[in-house]
């Protein structure tokens, strides 16, 4: 309607000139006016709007960029997640490592104790055994001295049939000389002396006889003498066997003893080791249970980092698409600018034609 | 006993045997109490009391120069009669075994070429199976001059045994 008017204005003026509708005119130019005004308005909104649509623009960028490093960090989380998914199933292998070797542990310690309580009763058998040898060479200590007591006694006998011999080869030394002289006493008076010399025969024979067989019986002695020394001997060597025996087996129960004592100590060694295994494995245990969280936790952890990159990559897109809106808004923007810059020239020179009109 | 048989006393001296005529010998003792006398001939060995009766005694070892032996049980004195005045002298002898009787067929004289001055002693040679037995004249082993020799001896003892401090003998020496 205005440029209606405007159009029917200028023709009028410049056909007629002097017949102008003065308030027509006014009301066209207040019209441009109004025109201009909305124009420089429009411009000012148009140039605000550009300068929204390139911090639009510049900030879609930096989300573009933030999304990207947003997706880097979460590919990082991911496989930061995984990896340690990944440490968690080694550590629990190791883990199942450490509960074999503690079960075996226990094992061998068992074993241990078992082969200790063994070891004990033979240690026990070994201080029966020696306190009956013990008692056995204390008997055999006894009658060795019996024995010695025996042949000591024995020994004085023989020393006292020994001196009989000796003097029955005295009484036989002298009556074989006895005999001797008797004999030359005889055969000094001739004939009449031969009874008396069968006589001297007789006896001096009984002499030799009587020598012989105390010789025989020294002889004897003498052996029995030796046997009895021998005997004395084996006796006294016998008797310090048994002592150093009896001391060999006293040294033998000392020794079970200590090793008793020795098996108690690992006894009761293993039984703590035991207990501690089994600590042991219950701190394993609680760890497996600890590693399964960690585990699971990673594995949520990386499928949370995955749907989050898939979260980012949507949101890159959309950054992107508000980029480009944004870009074709400053586009559009700036061709409106055009039309208006072109619309403000148009409306300033209908401005001056409209006031060399009224003027 | 015949005639042709005789008794003798046999004995022995460093493994040989001797017969000597039983008439010869009083009897046979043990060697013991002997006492030595000093400057008595080497082969004496002293004096000994036989039942009161003090009699030289003799070591036909050292008479006979064999080699000494040390007395044993064995050892003997055979008393020896002196026929002219009954006196008797003892001689040790290794042993003294027996009275025996010996024939005159089993005995030899000793053959000249073994006989010395000093060897009239002994008498001859008696068989005793596979044993020889030397025959001894013992009255003439012990030589007149040793019986004045040991006589002088007994008289010094005899003497000695009245008067234990004899003017001719040192105390020390007779100790």
């Amino acid at each position: 309607m205005s440029r209606k008017h405007e159009r029917e204005g200028f023709s009028e003026n410049k056909r007629t000139g002097k017949d102008v509708d003065v308030d027509a005119l006014s009301e066209a130019l207040e019209s441009v006016e109004r025109v201009l005004r909305l124009s420089n308005e429009a411009r000012r909104a148009s140039t605000n709007l550009k300068e929204y649509a390139e911090n639009a623009s510049k900030s879609s960028n930096q989300l573009s960029v933030n999304v990207q490093q947003l997706a880097t960090a979460s590919q990082q989380v991911s496989e930061g997640a995984q990896r340690l998914s990944k440490i968690a199933e080694e550590s629990a292998k190791n883990m199942n490592a450490l509960f074999t070797l503690l079960n075996e542990t226990s094992k061998s310690s068992q074993t241990v104790n078992a082969t200790a309580q063994e070891t004990l009763g033979r240690a026990n058998q070994v201080v029966e055994a020696g306190s009956k040898a013990t008692q056995s060479i204390n008997n055999i200590r006894d009658r060795i001295e019996n024995v010695l007591k025996a042949v000591e006694n024995m020994t004085s006998t023989i020393e006292r049939v020994g001196q009989l011999t000796g003097s029955i080869t005295d009484v036989a030394g002298q009556t074989n000389m006895l005999a001797l002289n008797a004999a030359i006493e005889a055969a000094r008076v001739g004939e009449a002396g031969r009874g008396f010399a069968v006589v001297a025969d007789a006896v001096k024979n009984l002499a030799g006889q009587t020598r012989d067989t105390a010789n025989e019986a020294e002889a004897s002695i003498n052996s029995m003498k030796e046997a009895g020394s021998t005997v004395l001997s084996l006796s006294q060597d016998s008797s310090k066997e048994s002592v150093s025996g009896a001391e060999l087996i006293n040294a033998a129960i000392e020794g079970a003893s200590q090793v008793k004592a020795a098996i108690h100590n690992v006894a009761k060694i293993m039984e703590d080791l035991n207990a501690q295994v089994q600590q042991g494995m219950a701190a394993a245990r609680e760890v497996v249970k600890g590693i399964d969280e960690v585990s699971s936790v990673a594995q949520e952890s990386a499928s949370a980092a995955e749907e989050s990159s898939a979260g980012v990559e949507e949101q890159s897109a959309a950054a992107e698409e508000m980029a480009t809106i944004s870009k074709r808004i400053m586009d559009e923007t700036a061709q409106a600018e055009t039309r208006l810059n072109g619309i403000l020239a148009e409306a300033e020179k209908l401005q001056e034609i409209l006031r060399s009109l009224a003027g | 006993m015949t005639s042709n048989e005789s008794q003798i006393v046999l004995f022995s001296l460093d493994g040989v045997l001797y017969g000597t005529d039983v008439h010869q010998v009083r009897e046979v003792r043990e060697v013991q109490d002997i006492t030595p006398v000093p400057y008595a001939p080497f082969y004496v060995e002293g004096v000994t009391n036989l039942r009161g009766e003090v009699i030289p005694v003799i070591d036909l070892r050292k008479r006979f120069g064999i080699r000494e032996k040390d007395k044993d049980e064995r050892s003997k004195i055979m008393i020896v009669v002196q026929d002219e005045d009954k006196k008797v002298v003892g001689i040790i002898v290794d042993s003294v075994m027996e009275v025996m009787s010996i024939s005159q067929n089993d005995t030899e004289r000793t053959p000249d070429i073994l006989t010395t001055a000093d060897s009239d002693c002994v008498l001859g040679v008696a068989k005793r199976g596979e044993d020889l037995i030397i025959l001894l004249d013992l009255q003439k082993v012990v030589s007149k001059k040793d019986v004045e020799a040991t006589r002088t001896i007994e008289e010094l003892a005899a003497s000695s045994v009245e008067s234990p401090m004899p003017e001719t003998s040192s105390p020390e020496i007779l100790g």
